[in-house]
Formats: structure tokens, sequence, C-alpha cells
């Protein structure tokens, strides 16, 4: 099996690979025109990313490609749609990288509160400065507020607990019963979560819904000089409803990515937001990257393969069909034969049935198996009949277990 | 029972104060000659002071008074044998700020691991440079080291297992609770510098600890390892601390505290180890979060109240 690996992943879990059995081509700085060459060169039928771009180019490089593994929680570097219709596979590690989102959320927690960063400057510069930057509430006591309570969030607040502060939240899936099991007070809305806490921490995935959530109904309702953090992506909050609250509510800002930021590269960027007249922290979009996450993701990956490879499933798989639900399923029971199943789909194939998902088990002893087959139109008796009776020595039954409308 | 508080003070403890019935005057103002003159014409029974110094002069001039609290751990302020021959009794309000002090520690920890100065800094200076910035380790299974397993170490710990970090401390002597409570686990000191990926120091500044960081210790500790200094600028050895930080052999330092502090009233800042790259610095800061100082000004109302009540004073310095 060979494997391209496009991004800098932990050299633990590229062993891991290489033990699996795997040819590992380690690509680490490509992009572009350069990864279409470099797959189409190495042929791999398994690419492994982090968040290089991967288009339909990439994935037509490489007649083989049939799994792409994105190595962290996001994967919106990748064209699901050509992924899907080039029938590749694509999956993510989830949840591995979560507890260095909560440890980013947490050193900026503390360092918007004990103001780090400008401790540091000034001190370079030269200038002792104690009288106006010992003034630091402490987190001890406080009200924090998250919004979104996935796994980061739940991280957080389980070190948050450590740091004895009170937590409220909000989530769209959040009931009263959770809540309390993850040591929290749930309110109904998010604006009253903002309105309450004196610390707003949002950790909400990025979808079409959740676009711009965190807007001036929330910021409004946050108290002036409170803190607002954000390590989740940049497109679930408005950003100029919040350069509003930083100068007319002095609102303290930590941000972990920005809109239109550049990838991977040093480069020139410009945010207006870091740049205003108050305290506003940035990070370069680093909330999943420790040497801890990265090991943690690198070694899911191995894992997804090593799946892969035994059995044909892929674990975490984010581009398989779910809005549809088969019309009709039946099973046929058969003799362990070459061409048996062959038959059974060339009289499927005759009536204009397609065939949208199977399996085949075999039974103990190895003369019979068991195919599960899951079809897209209804079975009339003359299908049946004609299944029945075509191979009766090869086919030795037909039960239709999911009859269809 | 009439108490003077000659320094700034929380609203919350003179409240607290009046509440107990005490007849309370607070004036900030009030410091040297004034003091003098004011313990004279005032006669309270209490006198509360945060930094405002108190001599003998000063303890004679009231013949009524009692007790001096000290609204903060040092005692430095407080000419404590005078008071002691005068019959007054001096109460301090120790360990109010281990809470503040943890957190600080942990604000460097994540602060360094991450790189959040240079991030900012980058950032303001319209550089994006994301390559740079995902080489950091995580806190997750790192082992922390704590110097002085003291009210502030198991603060430390408390926060450390919540961070799901491996956890050992030397000191002299044995916290079997802390132990038990936290997993921690006790190391000679030697072997703390060799293993541990934070190190956080938490002891007082004598002629025992004066240096105790220096060249050979600093040589132990891996090349990965962040060094926190929270506790008194002698501690680390600041020369040699740079050196190790510039030539790769330590990770990074983050100093509250440093050799040569500035006083009160200077502006400047000369001491060259800030300019390390992976050396990270705070003004001495490591008490002052309101938490601490609403802690200060609670215990400062208990010490008042318990001695209005029962005449036994806690936390006395100076007890015969």
């Amino acid at each position: 099996m060979k494997i391209v690996v496009a991004d800098r992943i932990d050299k633990e879990g590229i062993r891991k690979l290489q033990d699996l059995g795997c040819e590992v081509n380690y690509k680490a700085d490509l992009e572009g025109e350069e990864l279409v060459r470099a797959v189409a060169e190495v042929g791999c039928q398994i690419l492994l990313v982090r968040d290089t771009p991967v288009t339909a180019a990439v994935m037509q490089a490489s007649k083989e490609l049939s799994l792409i593994i994105c190595v962290g929680e996001e994967y919106d570097n990748i064209d699901l749609q050509a992924a899907s219709e080039e029938s590749v596979f694509v999956a993510n590690c989830p949840n591995q990288t979560a507890a260095a989102a909560a440890e980013l959320t947490m050193g900026l927690m503390l360092a918007l509160d004990r103001r780090i960063p400008d401790h540091v400057a000034w001190l370079r510069e030269g200038r002792w400065a104690r009288r106006e930057l010992s003034k630091s509430r402490g987190l001890k006591g406080r009200t924090l507020g998250v919004i979104g309570t996935g796994l980061v969030s739940q991280l957080v607040v389980k070190r948050a607990r450590a740091f004895e502060m009170n937590i409220i939240g909000w989530g769209p899936r959040l009931t009263t019963e959770k809540a309390n099991e993850l040591n929290m007070i749930r309110l109904d809305l998010p604006e009253e979560v903002a309105a309450t806490c004196d610390i707003l921490t949002v950790h909400l995935p990025y979808l079409p819904d959740t676009e711009q959530f965190i807007g001036s109904n929330i910021f409004e309702e946050m108290k002036a000089g409170s803190y607002f953090i954000n390590t989740s992506r940049a497109e679930v909050v408005d950003f100029k409803a919040l350069a509003k609250a930083v100068v007319e509510k002095g609102l303290r800002v930590a941000l972990d990515s920005f809109p239109q930021q550049p990838l991977e590269a040093m480069e020139r960027f410009d945010h207006p937001i870091v740049k205003l007249d108050g305290v506003v922290y940035g990070t370069h979009h680093i909330a999943e990257l420790t040497e801890q996450a990265k090991q943690a993701a690198a070694e899911e990956a191995a894992a997804i393969i090593k799946e892969f490879l035994a059995t044909g499933h892929v674990r975490n798989c984010v581009n398989i069909s779910r809005g549809r639900v088969p019309h009709s399923a039946m099973v046929v029971r058969l003799r362990n034969r070459p061409g048996v199943l062959a038959k059974v789909l060339t009289v499927l194939a005759k009536y204009n049935i397609n065939v949208r998902e199977m399996e085949n088990v075999m039974c103990d002893g190895e003369r019979s198996a068991s195919a599960q087959i899951r079809l897209d139109s209804k079975v009339d008796p003359a299908v049946l009949r004609e299944l029945q009776t075509v191979d009766p020595e090869n086919i030795l039954g037909v039960t239709l277990t999911h009859p269809g409308f | 029972m009439k108490v003077l508080i000659a320094d700034k003070f929380e609203k919350e403890g003179i409240d607290g104060l009046k509440k107990l019935g005490c007849e309370v005057i607070c004036n900030p103002e009030m410091k040297d000659e004034k003091l003098v003159a004011g313990l004279k014409e005032l006669a309270p029974q209490v006198l509360v002071v945060r930094s405002t110094k108190v001599n003998g002069a000063m303890i004679k001039a009231s013949p009524s008074l009692k007790l001096i609290v000290r609204a903060g751990s040092g005692v430095d302020n407080i000419e404590v044998p005078a008071a002691t021959v005068a019959g007054v009794a001096v109460a301090n309000c120790p360990g109010m700020n281990s809470v503040a002090v943890a957190e600080l520690t942990f604000a460097f920890m994540l602060g360094l691991d991450r790189r959040l100065v240079h991030n900012t800094v980058d950032l303001r200076n319209s550089v994006w440079n994301k390559k740079e910035y995902s080489k950091a380790r995580g806190l997750k299974g790192r082992t922390m080291g704590i110097v002085g397993l003291g009210q502030i170490g198991v603060e430390i710990a408390k926060r450390a297992k919540a961070f799901d970090m491996h956890l050992i401390y030397s000191d002299v002597i044995t916290n079997e609770k802390a132990e038990k409570e936290y997993g921690i686990r006790k190391v000679a000191q030697d072997e703390l510098f060799k293993t541990a990926d934070f190190i956080s120091l938490h002891v007082p500044l004598n002629e025992k600890t004066k240096h105790m960081i220096g060249a050979a210790q600093l040589a132990m500790m891996k090349p990965t390892t962040v060094l926190i200094n929270c506790s008194r600028g002698g501690v680390v050895d600041e020369q040699a601390l740079a050196a190790a930080v510039n030539s790769g052999k330590l990770g990074g330092a983050g100093l509250d505290v440093f050799e040569t502090e500035p006083g009160a009233n200077d502006t400047t800042f000369a001491d060259p180890v800030i300019r390390c790259d992976r050396v990270y610095g705070t003004h001495h800061i490591g008490a002052s979060t309101d938490q601490a100082q609403l802690a200060v000004a609670e215990e400062t109302v208990r010490i008042v109240e318990e001695y209005t009540k029962t005449g036994q004073v806690r936390n006395q310095v100076n007890n015969r």
C-alpha cells in the first residue's frame, strides 16, 4: 500500500504506518500543482493531509487513490464533492486534538486576565509599569460561559473547574441533565450566557447555520470589560460586531483564527482587529497543534488505515451518503463458488434494479454464504421467481427482508 | 472596637469590619508623621496596613493599640520587636495569594508552550506564521515538577491534574494529603530537574536557596523544559539562565520576579534576562488579582472578628 503524507505529521504515526507494511512517501511541503505531480508519480492509494488543500486534480492524479485522511478535526480543505464523485473516502481524526484546543483556550484566558503579552512587550522595551499592569481579576470565583458543548468545551470545563470557576453554558443539543453531568448550569439562550458570564468562550463547529452565529446579539449582551475567546473557526464570529464591542465596551479578546487567514507558510497578513487600541491577542490557528495532539491524531490515522486494510471499512468517514435509506433489501443464501453472486447481480441488472450496498458473509465450513443486498427500487414477484429458479443448485434461497413500497 | 486602616483597602473588607460593629477609619494617606499623629489622636485598638511602614514611634503613639494586622503575607514593613515590647500583637494573612500565584504559573506554562506573546506580536506586525507556531508540545501527558509543595504548590498540583499531567515534587517535608489527593510523587530534587517538562519554584529566598538554580541545575534539565519562577528573584541565577535559554539548553522561562527589581516609583527596567527570546516576564504581579486582595480582606476581617469575640489572635507572628 502506497501512502503520500502531504503535511507535517508526527513521526511515531509514520513509523506505525511503515509497521503496517505501507510505503510512506513524506512530502510535507507540497501544495497545488506539486502535490498533483507527487500523487501521480507515486500512484498512491492513500493520502494523508492536515490542512493542505486537496482538489479534484489531486484526486484524479492517482487512479488508485481510495482514501484521504485528514489528520485532525477539520476537513474543509478537501473538495468533498469531488471526492464523492471520484468515489474516494474521506476520513478525519476527531477528538484527538481536543485537549490541545482546551489548553490554548485556558492559556488565552489567563493571558487576557494577566495581560501577559503586554507585560513582556513593556519589559522588553525597558519599561517598568507595575501600577498599570497589576490590575487583574483572577479566574477563581469568576463565571465562565461556554457556547457549544462538544468535547473541546467539555475539556475546557474540566480545567476551569480546577480553577474554581463557576460554569454556565448553552449548546444546540445541551439538556439540563447533560449540563448537570458536566458540572455546569444550562441557560435557555446563548444571549443569556453572554449577559451573565465574566468570560465567554466559543466552541462551535463551522456549519451553514453557525456562520456568524456569534454576532451583535451576543456582544451587546456582554458585560463591559468582560473577556471573549474564540478557538473555534473564525467563520462562526461576526468580526465587525466584535471590533465594535472592543472599542465601545472594552471587551478583552483572544482569537485563534481570522477571516481570510493564510495557510501554513509565513506571509504578510493584516487583520485590523489585533491592532485595535485595547487588549486583543491572537494566535495563528494553532488550537489543534501541539505535539501531543499531533501524535494522538497520527495514531488515529494509523488505526484508520489498519482497519481499512483489514476490512475495507473506513472509520470516521465523512462522505458516506446518509440522507437516503434503501428502498428494499434482500438476503440471498448461496453456495461459496465463483460466479454465483454474479448470477444474482445479472438478474437484478436485467430488471434495472440498482444495488445500493451489499455485504457477503461466509458461513462456518466455507460451503455457503449469505449476501445482504440493499436496493434502490421495488422488487417485483417476477424478479424473486427468477432468482429462485435461475440456478437452484447454487442460489439456495432468497428472502425479501424489506419488501419496499 | 476602633480600627484604623492606614492603606488602600477593599470595600468588602471595610464593610465586613463595620458589620462586626467596629468603628472604621480608613485613610490611605496616613503615613509616617501623619500616622504617628493619627494614632495618637484616634487611639485605635486595631491598625490595619498593607505596605505602610509601622515603626516603634507609631506603636508607642497609641497606648490603646492592641493589634496590628498586615493585610498581606510578609511583615517586613512592621517593626515587630517594638510591637512585642509594647505588648501589641502582630498578625498577617499568609497563603491568601496562593491561587493568584498558581494562576500566573499556568499563564506562564501555557503562554510559553504556545508562545502566546510571539503570536500576538507577529500578528500586530502583520506577520502570519502558522508553521512556526505549530511547534508547541502541549501540557497533557507532560510532567509537572513542583519545587516546594506548600499552599501554592498544592494549588498548582490541583490544576495540573485537570490538565492530565504527571506530577512530581521535591521538598524537605512530605505532603501526604496532596500525594493522596492529586497523585503527586515526591522525588529527589535532581531527579525533578532531570525529568520534569515544566518546573515551578516555590521556595523562600534565604542563604540556602540563593541561586539554587544555577548552571549545574540548568544543565540537568531537558532542552525542552520550561522553568517558572514566581517566588523570589535571587533563587535563580539569571546569568546562567540566560546562557541556558540562549544556547537552546532550556526550552524557556517565565519570571515574575527578578534579581534586580525596580522600586515602586521606578519606571525603567534594565534586567537583560528579559531580552532572551524564550524568556517571558511580568511585573511581580503574582499576588495581584482582585480575588487575592479580596481573600486578604476577608482574612483581615476574620482576624479582627476572632480577636473581638475571643481575644485570640489568628496568624499572630509575635506570639510569646
